[in-house]
Parts: C-alpha cells; structure tokens; sequence
C-alpha cells in the first residue's frame, strides 16, 4: 500500500494530506484508469463540499482482495467542469447525478446528465452553501 | 398502468411505466420499460419521489437532534443508520464508548438484522405471487415471526421501530431483567421455523425456477456499481465489514460470511437466509458474554445536549442489512457539521437495476427488483 502511495505521488504530482489523496482535477483519467488496473475496482461514493468559493470533490475506492480503503480529493473552481468516470466506473453514472442535482457541478462526457433526486423543473442546487433552506417550489401543486 | 405504443421495423415495442405507486416496488419507484415482446430492451429509472433532504437538514441540527432524523432513513433497519453516525462523532469528539455498550449496540443491530430481512423474505415471497400457496401465506409467517422481536425492542426501549436507542458514548436504555430469557426463547423457536421455510421454499420447483439463473449479477460489473451486503456477496465476493473491518466489539465473535457465486437472485435470497442463521450465533455470544457495567460514559444522557466537534473530517461505516452504511463527515470545529454525507447502501445497489433488467424477461422484473432489497427512504434520503 506505501509503495501504491509513493508511486501515485511520483506519476501523477498526487500530494497527501491526512489520509486524502489530493490531486489535480485534469489527470482524473489516468489516475483512476491505474488504480483500476492496481485493484482498486469498487467504486464505493463520490461526494463533494462547498467552501466559499470553491466545490471539493471526494472519491472513495476499496481494493477487496487487499482489504483497504483510499480517498481522493480535488478542488474544482466555480463554473468549472470536471472529467466523467463513467467510461471506468459504470456506478459513476448515479453518484455523478447526485452531485449535478445538489450541487451543479457539470460532469464531461457523461451520458445522461440529468436530475435525479429532485424534480426536472427545480431551480437551484439545495446542498450550496448558499441555499436557504425556506426557498419554495414554484412549480408546487 | 399508462401505456404508449410505439412502431419499429415491423415490430412493435411498447414503453410501460412501471409505479410510482406499484405494490411490487417496495416502496415509491417509477422504471420506464421498452419491452419487445416479453424481452426488455431498456429500463429509465426515476427515484427522489422520497427525498427529504437529510444531508442539508444535517448542516443545520446540532448531533444530537440529528440522530433520530437518521432512524428514517433506512427504516426497516434503524440501529444500523445511527451506528455510523455515532460511531463517527465519537471519533470526531474523541468520545469513549463501555463495553456493555457496545454489546447492546451489537445485540440491537443483529437483531435489527433480523427483523429486517424477514420483511425481505416475506415480501419477496408475497412479490413471487401465487407460486407460493396463495402469495401471503409466507408474508405472514415472515411477519408473526418479525413481530416477536418488534415486542422485544418495544419492552427494551419503548418503541417498535425507530429505536433511537444508539447515542454518543453508549446507548440510551439499559436490557431489562429478563431480557436474555426473552432473547434465548426467541431465538430457539426461531432456528426452528428457519428450517421451516427453507423446506417450504427450497424445494418449491416454480420458486426454483422463477429464482435460478433470473438476474444475473457478475462480480465485477457489481464492484464497480459500488454494490455491497447480500447483493455483492450474492455475486461471489465475501465482503463483510463486520469481518473486513472490525468495528464495535464484531472481532469478539465467532461466524461466518455466507456468499455465493452464482450471482443469480437464488443466491441473493439465499445468502440473507443464511446471514439470519450467522445472527443467531452472534446474538447467543453477545448475550452470554455481555459484561456488566455502566451503559454510556457521558452520563447523564438527557442533559448533554451539544457535543465539541474537533475539525476534521471522518469516514465510519458499518454493514447494515443493505450492505455498507457510510457516513463522511467535514467538521470545522463548531457544535455543528459542515457537511455530512450519507452512503446508504440501497441508492448504489439500486443503480445496477438498468443493467440487471437489460434482457430480463418481463415477468421478472419483480422479482429481480425485489431481491435487491430497496428500501426508498435509504435511496431518496
């Protein structure tokens, strides 16, 4: 697992910070598409935070032949776009949803980016910091 | 049902919408189906008919008042969404727990086990329909049997369902006298009627054959859906946190992981009738080596109302009924939390059903649907 974590940093400039792997937003591909092929297949959540100004984006894998667990982590500005894993992780697909749905952070090349937990007329994204909670549905019946 | 037709090289396809309301979908779930004949061809899932917004309700309660909004998340299996909630402030709030505690806390979620997969068993059956002697004969027995342990948590806590009887540094009701007579009664005539139904069921040839080689789940394709508890140990990976993992005192008792390799949904059915036997040995080594002692370290409980968060951030989860029950917390260093994140298990297993039904027949739409087990409360949050 040290030598996993070593090689990370030396490949792809991955730097760790308690227990997080944080790395650059524009090497998701690769990075993902090697911890693939190093055994890391169970996709377990992806989720994000909002701070001020920017999102993070936490992914979670699990390697179950060598029982371990690796969060990553990456910082994605506002009004910026992230890279889909759903050609690596078809389970991506929802987890991916999830986060435009609440947050509005917009996959690339994701098949079906649509809504999923709230309503396809709902106007803004409920886990923003700046979302008020009393906002009503307009289209309420 | 709402059905549109639709023309295509000579054949016809049809879309039919499946609920909201369907009694076979375990609760508010809508699939859009193409099907060509009897064969689907593609399923459009719709869920969120249940979300409540737990995760930003979470930003906004303090731990405290947030525990028992978690019982209904999942809440056919209440002890297992407040177990990682607790198990994770504590970590947070460097919060040490008893070990009375954290036997109860075992015997709790066990039991909930078993409660909640009776109400998979008998729904299942009840879904499978007239194959099984009129559809409801198994739903009751099922249920009579789930009621004697509702009775149980009902004398140990005062309520049937949502318990909320996991806090921060223990539980919040001591066992009863004459709890472990309850429990060893329960438990003898419950081996007894497992046995039952597994001879009714198993050699049931219509159940047999609505059930074997119907839904096909490789182990690979549901790694990578994030699918986990029955339904990834019905494809043939044995990953149990309870063994991966050790949380709470899991590492004291001796059992087994039951998992199949077929992937079918026998199997899935198969390894949670199986997990109910392995809850059975664990509760009869918790009750006999339960030790004595005080049952929270922040006593008194009612009057320890905000908590200290150190800043941080924390993944626990533990294995519910459902598979593996995660929450990710960011704490900056108030009473409250940044954000909290909820991995509940049915939302990943659910999203392998676009593939599970790809190909399916029609007919066994229900029952593939339901040996996933979906709760909507867990899915929609």
């Amino acid at each position: 697992m040290k030598e996993l974590i070593e090689e990370l940093k030396s490949k792809f400039k991955i730097e760790e910070k308690d227990n997080f792997l944080i790395f650059e937003k524009e090497k998701i591909k690769e990075i993902f598409k090697f911890l693939k092929e190093k055994g890391f297949n169970f996709l377990s959540f992806i989720t994000a935070i909002h701070y001020k100004d920017y999102f993070e984006a936490v992914y979670c894998l699990r390697n179950i032949n060598i029982n371990e667990i690796i969060f990553l982590k990456t910082k994605i500005n506002e009004n910026e776009e992230i890279e889909s894993l759903c050609e690596i992780y078809k389970g991506a697909n929802w987890m991916e949803r999830e986060i435009y749905d609440l947050f509005g952070i917009k996959f690339k090349n994701h098949p079906d980016l649509r809504r999923i937990l709230l309503p396809e007329d709902y106007e803004g994204h409920p886990l923003r910091k700046d979302f008020r909670i009393d906002t009503p549905y307009k289209n309420w019946r | 049902m709402e059905i549109n037709r639709v023309e295509s090289n000579g054949f016809e396809e049809l879309w039919v919408n499946m609920g909201p309301q369907h009694p076979a979908s375990h609760g508010v779930f809508r699939m859009q189906i193409k099907v060509d004949g009897e064969v689907i061809k593609e399923v459009i899932p719709h869920i969120g008919y249940l979300h409540r917004g737990v995760e930003k309700l979470g930003e906004f309660l303090t731990p405290v008042q947030f525990l028992p909004v978690l019982d209904r998340n999942d809440y056919l299996s209440s002890v297992s969404n407040e177990f990682p909630f607790a198990l994770a402030i504590e970590k947070l709030a460097n919060i040490n727990v008893p070990e009375r505690a954290e036997y109860l806390r075992v015997i709790a979620a066990e039991l909930m086990r078993i409660s909640s997969h009776l109400v998979f068993f008998g729904t299942f059956c009840l879904d499978m329909g007239g194959a099984l002697g009129g559809g409801s004969t198994i739903f009751l027995y099922a249920f009579r049997e789930r009621e004697k342990i509702l009775d149980i948590f009902e004398k140990w806590t005062g309520s049937r369902m949502h318990l909320n009887l996991i806090t921060f540094g223990g539980v919040r009701y001591d066992i009863y006298p004459g709890f472990d007579k309850d429990l060893k009664d329960f438990l003898k005539d419950f081996e007894n009627k497992i046995k039952e139904y597994e001879d009714m069921i198993e050699n049931n040839p219509v159940f047999l054959a609505r059930t074997k080689k119907v839904g096909i789940l490789p182990k690979e394709i549901a790694m990578e859906y994030g699918c986990s508890g029955p339904v990834l140990r019905g494809s043939g990976v044995k990953f149990d946190l309870r063994k991966a993992k050790p949380y709470s005192v899991y590492n004291k008792f001796e059992f087994e992981i039951p998992s199949f390799p077929d992937g079918d949904v026998y199997s899935r059915y198969k390894v949670r009738i199986l997990e109910m036997k392995e809850s059975i040995k664990i509760l009869r080594q918790a009750i006999e080596g339960i030790p004595s002692g005080p049952i929270n370290s922040l006593m008194p409980v009612k009057v320890k109302t905000s908590i200290k968060l150190k800043e941080g951030e924390v993944y626990e989860a533990v294995e519910s009924p459902r598979g593996e029950n995660g929450v990710y917390i960011v704490s900056d260093g108030r009473f409250g939390l940044y954000r909290v994140k909820l991995r509940t298990p049915t939302f990943y297993n659910l999203s392998v059903i676009p593939y599970l039904l790809k190909g399916a027949l029609i007919a066994d739409v229900v029952a593939i649907l339901g040996s996933l087990d979906p709760v909507f409360g867990d899915v929609d949050r």
